[in-house]
């Protein structure tokens, strides 16, 4: 049957034909173009250049958000836009610019090699790479692996002014950071805290420093190569555990919002530690559509603004940033092959896979596929996503103990989540899967992980209470998985935390003198 | 005679390739000019190595791959339409996610 | 070894696709049932007495609604006296056949069946399509029904209109507004209920009913419906749209309710303007613009321009809104279209129904549509008169 609606003839205008483009010039003077950008804008090669330049400069100038001289996490990848944005920004810091940028950037590569299973030979060689090029740069610089992910500790109640806390004073000081005096908060609460703090200090690859620029007194945290070859094998543990996390998921699309989750928790750590208040994604105006729709895709459409607006401002204290928002791929395409700027390859979970293999790569190919029929297809994404709240006006909402965006599991009788629930319900006897309690839920004990020798006296918690914790996508990317005890210590201690909370809040309730 | 082009692959469209990223080619001397439109096939006949589909789609290419011909945007150059001179640069960067 | 019932044992005739759990067919029935029917009371569909009017197409949808929605009205004693009614869009060869089975659907759920016409509008699909071709023939047709089938339902003095919008579509309609930056619509869009501003209310039981399903309920019981394609090219924009959701569909089986749990967590900021929702000046038809989608499209198909109001043309509209001004407003009175002496034609020959809800009209309405039409930008000037005013008595 026909399902077409009152108002579907609203379509972004088609492309123009290519026979019409052949020889144009630059809109802006006259040169023979090399390029088409936007919908129909033809530059030439020195006029693509200024504007690719001003339009990075004034998306960070007219938030007015990055201070002169503030530390900023640069967010490496080694693919396309963060290379490009890194050279952006070497050319804005550079003494012959005009316009000056002067904020002082510290860079960061996150190996993710083991979540693909990358030979660590592969994985060796990237981090080479990928250091050689931070050096390059004389900027402060630091290589994590995702699975480091696993080794951070987090104690809500602890938490220290910046919202976040830190794995241990002992990596703080070996990061070499000034102005940046957060006491060691690993004490009473958890008595995990000490091992894993000890385990992430002699296994961190910034542990050993050099400083390439002898007058550069801070934050320079570059790793040696022997340093990161020695760390393959420190993190095997964290890596077996990662490895076992992702494969519980049973699905990519699960897989790849849980790395996105674990890698936000590890640069928000390593920023917070180090004392930088920014960090800087190169995420680029394609890739955020494609991640707009992608989170609608996934049950994130509460999220969707969050994660694509220019300055995240989900963490306290700590600021993402996205300069790139206005590009699209296409330009950093251009601009990396007509600087000559390198930016090399590294597999995702996607790689080589059908347009089906997850998601985030269906919504990739739908998004690219439709913007070359019709070349408004990125910019109206984005302009969607301008007009959404990100919800900074509320303070002090609950948030999603995996990915610290506001819960959206608060609804109304008629809604998505209750109609799930309730299909759940009806057609399964054991009840919906939301309230199976976990049959391995023991007390008490050592968490059994690993070697057993964390310590941990934390109670263990049930999935129905991790869930209970979790936004509806967190939930989903987590429905399949056998045992909550497999998700990041990070995750469960926050949980625990919460439950703990809420006991404690039941046990002095009837103190309470209800003043309402 | 015979007509010789530089490919180049990046951004991820090399893994179909060998993970070889420059090939220097002759064309074989044919009736008509070579056009990128008879190119695109004879790539996929000749030097793709494997999931055709990755790389092209209908008779054009994936999209999310930019075609660049001596720099230039192939928009500017008629797209499937332009004719290969000798010497040639014709590069294909994937703009996409994990290649 | 055959599966067993998650419920009951029996031996399971399918998968459900919305949960993945297997079930038989009597259990399958009763979920299926159960879910719509908790649709409608968490969001109070409906108060006790009310007349609700069926949007019936003969399509799949529609038909699955009429057949759950009678049986919940009797289960569940809801108290609605339900109508059938359906639009005839004039497609020979697919509408007709498509009314054949609403027609049968009348009888079988004994459920009384009411036809509005495009003839309303004086121009058949077949006409339109003659004249401005294959291509932005749903624009008129989208914009058209969904005025006829308010306009039919006044006439009968419902309260509310069902329609068959299920998970599915909803989804779609979701992603298509993303695709289109259009913040208005939305938001809108997952609403269960939309029109309470003024117009007439319409519902959604179906709004998390996968179409999946549907298909199956009504495929294991047998229901009659059509299932045609219109014969008309499809709009190739939501086309992709369907096409990604269901690929999505393949991926996670759950994606399109998530669609609509992601639809339901938009906020949009508060500095952003929402279009404003006034009523058209010229057929009093809520519009957000001075002159609506439909007198626009009418305008343009009767001056023998019918381009006129596809794609973006507002400075077309913004002129025929400024001629209208011109022209005096004390003709205009928005409620002429809705409430004209055409509903006492139209009652009398309202099937074997015999609808307590069609009583004629408001004894002192002043049927001015033609002399409106007339005196101003001369929007009916090319309809016949007897045609307005013999509204859907072709049948």
């Amino acid at each position: 049957m026909c399902s077409v609606q009152e108002d579907d003839n609203d379509v972004p205008f088609s492309k123009v034909r290519p026979n019409e483009s052949i020889g144009r010039t630059c809109m802006k003077c006259q040169e023979k173009a090399v390029l088409i950008t936007r919908v129909n804008d033809a530059f030439c090669r020195s006029c693509f250049m200024v504007y690719i330049t001003h339009k990075f400069r004034a998306t960070i100038g007219k938030t007015k958000l990055v201070r002169d001289g503030e530390m900023v996490l640069i967010a490496l990848s080694g693919g396309p836009s963060s290379s490009a944005l890194l050279h952006l920004i070497q050319e804005g810091l550079s003494e012959r610019t005009h316009k000056k940028l002067r904020f002082r950037p510290g860079l960061i590569f996150i190996d993710e090699g083991a979540a693909v299973n990358l030979p660590s030979s592969e994985r060796l060689n990237n981090c080479e790479k990928m250091l050689d090029t931070m050096r390059s740069t004389g900027f402060p610089c630091c290589i994590k692996a995702l699975e480091q992910g696993f080794d951070i500790d987090n104690i809500p109640e602890l938490t220290s002014p910046s919202g976040t806390c830190c794995p241990g004073s002992q990596v703080e000081k070996d990061l070499g950071t000034i102005d940046h005096d957060t006491e060691s908060i690993s004490s009473d609460i958890s008595t995990a805290t000490s091992s894993v703090t000890l385990n992430m200090s002699e296994c961190s690859i910034s542990s050993s420093m050099e400083e390439p620029c002898s007058n550069s007194r801070e934050a320079i945290a570059v790793s040696s190569l022997s340093r990161v070859e020695s760390s393959f094998q420190k993190y095997e543990e964290a890596e077996e555990k990662l490895r076992c996390l992702l494969k519980s998921l049973n699905s990519v699309s699960a897989q790849e919002d849980l790395i996105r989750s674990i890698r936000h928790k590890i640069l928000s750590e390593v920023a917070t530690t180090c004392g930088y208040s920014k960090v800087m994604l190169g995420s680029c105006g394609t890739r955020l559509a494609v991640t707009l729709l992608t989170d609608m895709a996934i049950g994130r459409g509460g999220q969707a603004a969050v994660d694509t607006v220019f300055a995240d401002k989900r963490y306290k204290n700590l600021m993402f940033l996205r300069p790139l928002r206005e590009f699209s791929s296409k330009e950093i395409g251009m601009y990396n092959a007509l600087n000559d700027v390198e930016s090399f390859f590294i597999p995702t979970l996607t790689t080589k896979g059908s347009d089906g293999a997850s998601i985030e790569h269906l919504t990739e190919a739908f998004v690219t596929g439709l913007q070359r029929d019709y070349p408004s297809t990125v910019s109206n994404i984005m302009r969607t996503g301008e007009k959404l709240s990100t919800g900074a006006e509320e303070e002090s909402k609950e948030y999603c103990a995996m990915c610290q965006s506001s819960l959206d599991t608060n609804v109304v009788a008629s809604s998505a989540l209750n109609a799930v629930q309730f299909s759940q319900r009806i057609s399964n006897r054991a009840a919906d899967s939301d309230s199976i309690i976990d049959k391995s839920n023991k007390t008490g004990e050592c968490c059994g992980e690993g070697d057993g020798g964390c310590n941990t006296t934390r109670t263990r918690v049930t999935k129905q209470q991790v869930l209970a914790s979790l936004c509806y996508g967190c939930r989903l990317a987590i429905r399949k998985i056998d045992d909550v005890e497999k998700l990041p210590l990070y995750v469960l201690k926050d949980v625990f935390w919460r439950v703990r909370r809420e006991k404690m809040k039941s046990e002095i309730e009837e103190f309470l003198l209800d003043t309402s | 005679m015979s007509i010789p082009i530089t490919l180049e692959f990046s951004g991820g469209a090399e893994l179909l390739f060998d993970r070889q990223k420059r090939h220097d080619i002759n064309l074989p001397k044919q009736e008509y000019p070579w056009r990128i439109q008879e190119l695109l096939p004879w790539i996929r006949d000749n030097i793709l190595k494997e999931r055709p589909e990755l790389f092209l789609q209908g008779n054009t290419v994936r999209p999310g791959i930019l075609v660049l011909v001596n720099d230039t945007d192939w928009e500017l150059m008629g797209e499937l339409e332009y004719n290969l001179q000798p010497n040639d640069r014709i590069i294909f960067i994937s703009t996409l996610h994990g290649g | 070894m055959p599966l067993k019932c998650g419920l009951c044992d029996k031996q399971a005739i399918l998968k459900r696709p919305k949960t993945g759990d297997a079930l038989c067919k009597e259990c399958f029935f009763l979920a299926f049932e159960e879910e719509v029917h908790q649709t409608i009371t968490d969001a109070n569909l409906f108060i006790k007495g009310e007349t609700v009017a069926i949007g019936a197409s003969g399509g799949k949808d529609s038909t699955v609604l009429a057949y759950v929605m009678k049986a919940l009205n009797e289960r569940y004693a809801y108290n609605l006296n339900l109508v059938l009614l359906s639009v005839d869009e004039g497609i020979t060869g697919y509408r007709d056949d498509s009314l054949e089975s609403v027609k049968r659907n009348e009888i079988q759920y004994c459920l009384p069946l009411k036809i509005v016409s495009y003839e309303l509008y004086g121009w058949t699909m077949d006409a339109i399509v003659k004249q401005i071709g294959l291509k932005n023939n749903c624009t008129f047709c989208g914009v058209f029904r969904r005025q006829a089938l308010d306009r039919g339902a006044l006439m009968l003095k419902v309260d509310k209109i069902v329609t068959g919008h299920n998970a599915d579509d909803i989804a779609e309609t979701v992603i298509m507004n993303v695709l289109r930056g259009d913040i208005g619509r939305l938001r809108r869009c997952t609403a269960i209920t939309t029109g309470t501003d003024g117009a007439l209310p319409r519902c959604k039981p179906f709004k998390y009913t996968y179409e999946k399903e549907i298909v199956m309920y009504a495929y294991f019981k047998k229901l009659d419906y059509f299932s045609t394609e219109c014969i008309y090219s499809p709009n190739a924009y939501r086309g992709f749209a369907r096409a990604y959701i269901k690929d999505l569909e393949k991926i996670r089986p759950s994606a399109i309710i998530d669609i609509i749990h992601s639809g339901e967590s938009l906020s949009v900021k508060k500095e952003v303007k929402m279009p404003v929702q006034g009523v058209c000046v010229r057929c009093g038809y809520i519009s957000s613009n001075t002159v609506c989608k439909a007198c626009v499209l009418l305008e343009g198909l009767n001056k023998g321009r019918p381009r006129l109001g596809i794609g973006k043309t507002h400075k077309e509209r913004l002129k025929m809104a400024e001629d209208l001004n011109e022209k005096g407003d004390s003709s205009i009175n928005s409620q002429n279209f809705f409430e004209n002496g055409q509903l006492d034609s139209f009652s009398e020959q309202s099937s074997q129904s015999g609808l307590s809800c069609c009583r004629s009209t408001t004894a002192g309405c002043s049927c001015q549509t033609s002399e409106i039409c007339n005196d101003t930008a001369g929007i009916h000037s090319s309809v016949d008169q007897q045609k307005i005013n013999s509204l859907a008595i072709d049948f």
